[in-house]
């Protein structure tokens, strides 16, 4: 059963007890908590994916907590409690949905080290993926999800997971978070996806949340070969320009991109390599979307399969 | 070029003079116990992971020889390693400056990868 199938008042009810569990590979989350507002938000969000036994181990046990003491009436605010610890200060009430998301892939990078983990987005589409590292302010969650918008399919939007000893990337399709003036972007871009609300002055600025196309969680577990590996640089009015990276630099940013490079170690080394030698590499400085996407198009058009 | 880390580029010196003060004769090299070094060769450079630290580096095609030299016969002088670099890389000695070899095995003695004694 999805998300969806559940009515809003089915999804609170489940928040508020037993506690929903969302299957999105290559996790399962159970998220408990009381808040009406939050349930109609996962709702919309997650709509597409599939519901599992709440009784079933989660690999992230969250629940969302009201907390606030004294002023808690006043000034609301939410906790962020995995596996009943909670590891940051609480938000302001309202910033319920980017906390759970920002929560969420903090846990993930926790607990993770099977893989390589980079900082990146992920698209693909005919077999091939296109991994975008960068570090946020780059404009890599607006690009990867305007690739989505015309029928790429989205593999992660935070996380470029690769297995240890693989040089392939696995999904973990989430909703893209769209900061400050990316969300009007993006709403003029594809004014059919589902965005849902704005969250004002949360500690990255404004955010809004991309819903994941249907088809990209409908094949959230399928991996991708890295086709090309794509450094996005976004400046407003700039015209599009591309410029081959060379596989020693481009293993030097991947390495200095990853969460846990230093973890992983020697399995890291390899894993990069593998990925710069069946990849091209290219930095791509871009002000409009159409731009891009015709610039991305001839990168493949360029590059062989390795 | 040595690369001491992904965004700390530093150009190894070209041949300034280094008076060694006839230390360099007294000084072998050798990979320090433990060590593990494994190399990926592209085309603008070999990255060269040390397993020992965690630490990945960009090494020019000479320090990475460098480095195949010392592993392969330890104990030797930077002279020595010196004549092994030239004749491996066919090049004419005036292009490989004593001073050079010596510098660039400081700075890979700096970063733990070669250790040196002196005998």
């Amino acid at each position: 059963m999805k998300v969806g199938a559940l009515s809003a008042s089915g999804v609170h009810a489940a928040m508020s007890s037993r506690g929903i569990a969302i299957a999105a590979p290559p996790i399962i989350v159970r998220l408990r908590s009381p808040l009406r507002f939050l349930a109609d938000q996962i709702r919309a969000l997650y709509g597409d994916y599939d519901v599992v036994d709440p009784e079933a181990f989660a690999d992230v046990d969250v629940r969302m907590c009201v907390v606030g003491g004294v002023r808690r009436w006043r000034r609301p605010k939410v906790q962020f409690v995995v596996d009943g610890v909670a590891p940051f200060d609480p938000f302001p009430l309202e910033n319920a949905m980017p906390m759970f998301e920002w929560g969420l892939n903090w846990a993930f990078s926790q607990r993770a080290n099977q893989n390589l983990l980079l900082h990146a987005s992920v698209v693909e589409r005919d077999g091939r993926a296109i991994l975008f590292p960068a570090w946020p302010g780059s404009g890599k969650s607006t690009l990867a999800g305007s690739l989505v918008c015309r029928g790429w399919r989205l593999l992660s939007d935070e996380f470029g997971i690769v297995p240890l000893g693989g040089a392939s990337v696995i999904p973990f399709v989430r909703p893209i978070a769209l900061k400050n003036e990316s969300i009007a972007v993006m709403r003029a871009f594809a004014p059919d996806a589902y965005i849902g609300p704005i969250f004002p002055a949360t500690r990255k600025g404004d955010v809004a949340h991309l819903r994941p196309t249907s088809l990209s969680t409908a094949r959230s577990r399928e991996s991708a070969p890295v086709h090309a590996v794509v450094f996005p640089n976004f400046q407003r009015d700039e015209p599009v320009s591309v410029q081959r990276l060379e596989p020693a630099k481009t293993f030097l940013k991947l390495a200095g991109n990853a969460f846990n490079y230093e973890v992983v170690g020697e399995r890291g080394f390899s894993a990069v390599a593998s990925i710069v030698r069946q990849s091209s590499s290219h930095i791509i400085h871009y002000g409009d979307l159409d731009g891009a996407h015709a610039a991305l198009e001839e990168i493949l058009r360029a590059t062989p399969d390795k | 070029m040595l690369l001491s880390g992904p965004d700390d580029r530093r150009d190894l010196p070209r041949g300034d003079a280094i008076d060694l003060g006839g230390v360099a004769d007294s000084v072998v090299w050798r990979i320090p116990a433990g060590q593990r070094l494994l190399f990926e060769d592209f085309e603008d450079g070999i990255v060269m992971f040390d397993a020992r630290v965690g630490s990945t580096h960009l090494l020019n095609v000479t320090a990475a020889e460098a480095l195949a030299v010392v592993e392969s016969e330890p104990g030797m002088t930077s002279d020595a390693i010196r004549a092994r670099l030239i004749d491996r890389l066919s090049i004419d000695p005036a292009q490989l400056p004593v001073s050079a070899v010596g510098e660039m095995l400081t700075q890979l003695e700096n970063l733990g990868i070669v250790a040196a004694e002196t005998q």
